[in-house]
């Protein structure tokens, strides 16, 4: 987040600079110092902006605020916030943004299945995330091949529903990752499969999950409930 | 009653505006993640109360009005009882039924199916979760593998639509409960 953003989500707003520096807890003049850019965005100011503010997910701040992982439960119910249906009776305080999220859980070494089916969801609803972002922080990790079969995912999903246009993009975005697929065996996040399942998954897993080296049986049929 | 004999939130709330709901007893037959997180201690989350039976038809009429998805306590408590029309169940579960939470509401009663019936409910489906869930059941029981092969072929093989299949998805869950 930019100051310049600041400025123009305030404006949104129709508040003064002092009612934001006021709802912000920060003084008038350091607000506009912020907004002119000759102060940082700061880390604790960009995490008061989007509870302050009406701003849409996708604007949360992407690269520089850390998120505190805390396994299983962190993933649940920051889906839960962002409006998951399967957990959205979890209550969260974490406002992570769709395409920090997606990555995170994209490079887990273990996620728990529910957690795993739900982010497709992510991509389907938060279509405009910052993709330029997650596809260079995935290929930055080697998991291009898990971000490009889970928007493969969830473009069929989209073309199951008759969202054509949806489903073209998102399936744009698992093509641009062809070039730098990985040759080499993973999962789905699912590092603790046994040797039988990774045996049976090889033999019966989707043409696209083979494609994407990945030893997973997720397909868009099994995500109906999901959506 | 203490709080040990009822569900944790948001489940005790649900669960209580569903027996308000009701005039007389009722019993539903739960399966699914509902079951294993709370009778099997497994950690995962989950929206929905799996029911295959819900008894008598009146009460049951009273409760899909109100619980299933989109109705007003799943508006309300975000969570809904989602019925369950297609597994196959071993065919002599309700020997084995056990209750949960018992006296814990006015009408409801909550029926869990036995360990191995739920695990061989998820056979014809054997999605990852499925698996997952099957795996921890099988260490938590624990279970004894020649009981459920039994159980599959003497009380589910048969009402199979493609047995040879589902005899290839036990042959697998064999070799993965056995690592």
């Amino acid at each position: 987040m930019t100051g310049e953003d600041l400025k123009s989500v305030r404006t949104a707003s129709n508040w003064t600079q002092s009612e934001a520096a006021f709802r912000l807890g920060v003084t008038q003049a350091y607000l506009s110092m912020v907004e002119r850019g000759s102060r940082p965005v700061s880390n604790a100011l960009a995490s008061k902006v989007v509870r302050v503010f009406p701003l849409p997910a996708t604007a949360r701040p992407i690269k520089h605020r850390a998120v505190r992982r805390g396994g299983e439960e962190f993933f649940k119910r920051a889906l839960g916030e962002l409006g998951y249906p399967g957990f959205a009776y979890l209550e969260s305080q974490q406002l992570v943004n769709p395409a920090k999220l997606l990555l995170l859980a994209l490079d887990s070494e273990d996620l728990d299945a529910r957690v795993t089916e739900a982010l497709p969801w992510l991509p389907m609803h938060f279509p405009d995330m910052n993709w330029g972002w997650l596809t260079s922080e995935s290929k930055s990790r080697d998991r291009q091949n898990r971000l490009a079969y889970v928007a493969l995912l969830a473009s069929d999903v989209a073309q199951k529903r008759g969202e054509f246009e949806l489903a073209e993009k998102l399936r744009f975005h698992a093509a641009s990752l062809e070039r730098s697929r990985l040759a080499n065996e993973d999962t789905l996040a699912h590092s603790s499969l046994s040797e039988a399942e990774r045996k049976w998954l090889r033999t019966h897993r989707p043409p696209s999950a083979a494609h994407w080296n990945l030893l997973t049986d997720l397909k868009a049929e099994d995500l109906q409930h999901v959506f | 009653m203490s709080s040990e004999s009822l569900p944790p939130e948001p489940w005790r709330s649900f669960l209580r505006d569903l027996d308000e709901a009701l005039q007389s007893p009722a019993r539903l037959d739960c399966i699914g993640g509902f079951v294993v997180t709370q009778l099997y201690g497994l950690d995962r989350p989950t929206a929905d109360v799996d029911v295959i039976e819900l008894a008598p038809k009146e009460a049951s009429e009273t409760l899909m009005e109100i619980a299933l998805q989109g109705g007003p306590l799943h508006r309300k408590h975000r969570i809904y009882l989602d019925r369950v029309g297609v597994a196959a169940i071993p065919e002599n579960y309700e020997e084995r039924l056990t209750e949960m939470f018992p006296e814990a509401f006015r009408h409801l009663r909550l029926m869990a199916l036995d360990p191995y019936d739920i695990a061989l409910s998820k056979l014809e489906r054997n999605s990852q979760k499925d698996r997952d869930d099957v795996r921890h059941l099988s260490r938590t029981v624990p279970f004894n593998m020649a009981t459920l092969q039994q159980r599959y072929e003497t009380e589910l093989r048969w009402q199979l639509g493609r047995p040879d299949r589902e005899d290839l998805t036990m042959k697998l869950w064999m070799e993965m409960l056995s690592e």
